[in-house]
């Protein structure tokens, strides 16, 4: 600033300005700036504490708050308006719900489930290890035939029914020790001794046959010569009984039959012991031939004593009773 | 007027520290206490509301401070500070009382009148009237020049007015200043 002497030249032009004293008219109280002072120091103290009890708010916030009242006087009018609508009762049921949810997030948080330590961690390698597993079982399938399962179950029940009826000795159906080892050898015997009593069945005889024939041969033979086997020995009645005639005549066809077929094989043998031998040692071969030409016709000694080539007549009849009659030799 | 006793930049250097501050803030008010006070006074006349406007423009130092550029003069700071609240004071008074200006200036008038604290001769009443006939940016210059004699320069500093401009506004000042100390004689 300049001294009032140096700014005091343009009051030469403005005399009664210029007869003014230029010094400051106006007073203050005594001690008026110490006052003062001190006065403008509480004031600021003063200013700070209110200052600090000021509040604060967010930056922008006057420069955006038309934009937000703006904003939530739209949002009200939206909400008043027509534009949304809520359940019947809504409000009403609200706390009630809310309620609810709270007591239900308060289980859920207390029936937690857990899981093993770092499970979690080893599920990913756990489900790999798995799904190799079951490639490599889907790769090294086995089958199984066609209805297999289906059957399976009456098939285990039969076995298991088989095994029980074996092993039952509980219930008396016992075996004898290795009965099952030679029940083969005993079913091919059996089946063989069947087939050769079966035979004769492919014979026929007239009805009555047997009974005529014996009746036939004891007149012929036995009642002729009563007196004379009294003389001679014991005579035993060869047939008491209908089984034993039919057993000595399948006796005698099988010994027959028999007989033919070791001659075939083997040098023939000594007749002269049997019992049948001794019998018929007893009967002329007259007797017998007559007996053969009025009883027995060409199908009783088709297979036996006369080759089933050679045709039937007397002369081949003749010459087979003479080829075995030992008595002649 | 006297050469500043403590440096601006030191005061503001020891504002900066927060153990030094009130310090500096003291050394402030009695470097610029009543030179502030005065400029107030002229303009509004009345001692207690200089007085009020002086603490309102010293707590709003304080609070801007810390924001102060140091490129501007630390009075013409305070100036300015002071200035816009003597014109905030009288708008608002003029709104109040919903007066006209006339009557306004008789308003000032009756207070200079009444006032105590007025030791001016009959010359300085006098002129003191002739200032409250002025608008108060015209008297508002017209003070800052003739009793602070301050230059254009800071004058337009404190104001935001041209150099020129102050001139004009100025001289115009003076010649009504000078035309109604000739009329009433």
């Amino acid at each position: 600033m300049k001294s009032e002497s140096e700014n005091r030249e343009w009051l030469d032009e403005f005399m009664s300005l210029k007869q003014v004293s230029p010094l400051n008219p106006f007073t203050v109280p005594p001690g008026y700036f110490d006052e003062s002072a001190k006065q403008i120091i509480s004031a600021i103290k003063l200013e700070e504490l209110e200052s600090g009890y000021d509040f604060t708010i967010p930056q922008n916030y006057f420069t955006q708050l038309s934009n937000n009242i703006q904003s939530r006087v739209n949002l009200e009018e939206l909400k008043t308006g027509n534009g949304f609508t809520i359940p019947q009762d809504y409000f009403d049921e609200l706390s009630i719900s809310i309620q609810s949810r709270i007591n239900l997030e308060e289980l859920k948080a207390e029936n937690e489930f857990s899981v093993p330590q770092n499970y979690f961690d080893e599920l990913s390698s756990n489900i790999q290890s798995r799904i190799n597993l079951e490639e490599l079982k889907a790769e090294n399938e086995f089958s199984v035939p066609q209805n297999y399962f289906d059957e399976l179950s009456s098939n285990i029940q039969s076995r298991i029914n088989i095994g029980a009826y074996v092993n039952n000795e509980a219930d008396g159906h016992a075996i004898p020790q290795d009965y099952f080892n030679n029940l083969e050898e005993q079913i091919t015997a059996r089946i063989f001794v069947e087939e050769t009593l079966n035979q004769d069945e492919s014979f026929a005889v007239p009805a009555g046959y047997f009974d005529k024939l014996n009746q036939a041969v004891l007149n012929k033979t036995v009642n002729q010569d009563v007196v004379k086997r009294k003389k001679t020995g014991i005579v035993r009645r060869m047939y008491e009984t209908n089984t034993f005639k039919y057993a000595a005549a399948a006796c005698f066809m099988v010994m027959v039959g028999t007989g033919l077929i070791i001659s075939n094989l083997a040098t023939p043998t000594e007749h002269a012991n049997t019992f049948l031998h001794k019998q018929l040692s007893t009967v002329s071969t007259s007797d017998i031939q007559s007996y053969l030409q009025d009883d027995v016709d060409a199908n009783d000694t088709q297979h036996t004593v006369i080759d089933e080539n050679t045709p039937v007549n007397t002369k081949s009849l003749s010459d087979a009773l003479q080829d075995n009659d030992d008595t002649t030799n | 007027m006297s050469v500043p006793v403590v440096d601006d930049a030191e005061i503001l250097s020891k504002f900066q520290d927060e153990k030094t501050r009130n310090e500096a803030f003291n050394m402030l008010l009695k470097k610029y206490q009543q030179k502030i006070y005065w400029h107030i006074r002229r303009m509004v006349i009345d001692h207690d509301d200089a007085d009020d406007i002086a603490q309102d423009v010293f707590v709003k130092v304080w609070k801007n401070l810390p924001s102060f550029r140091a490129d501007a003069q630390l009075y013409t700071w305070m100036y300015r500070i002071a200035t816009n609240e003597c014109i905030t004071f009288l708008n608002k008074k003029k709104a109040k009382n919903n007066v006209s200006l006339d009557d306004v200036d008789s308003s000032l008038g009756d207070t200079l009148a009444a006032s105590s604290y007025f030791d001016g001769d009959k010359a300085q009443r006098k002129l003191q009237e002739a200032l409250l006939t002025l608008p108060d940016k015209q008297r508002l210059v017209f003070n800052m020049k003739y009793y602070e004699d301050m230059k254009y320069e800071e004058i337009s500093d404190v104001v935001g007015t041209s150099v020129g401009a102050l001139k004009a506004s100025f001289h115009l000042a003076v010649k009504k200043i000078e035309a109604f100390l000739l009329s009433k004689d």
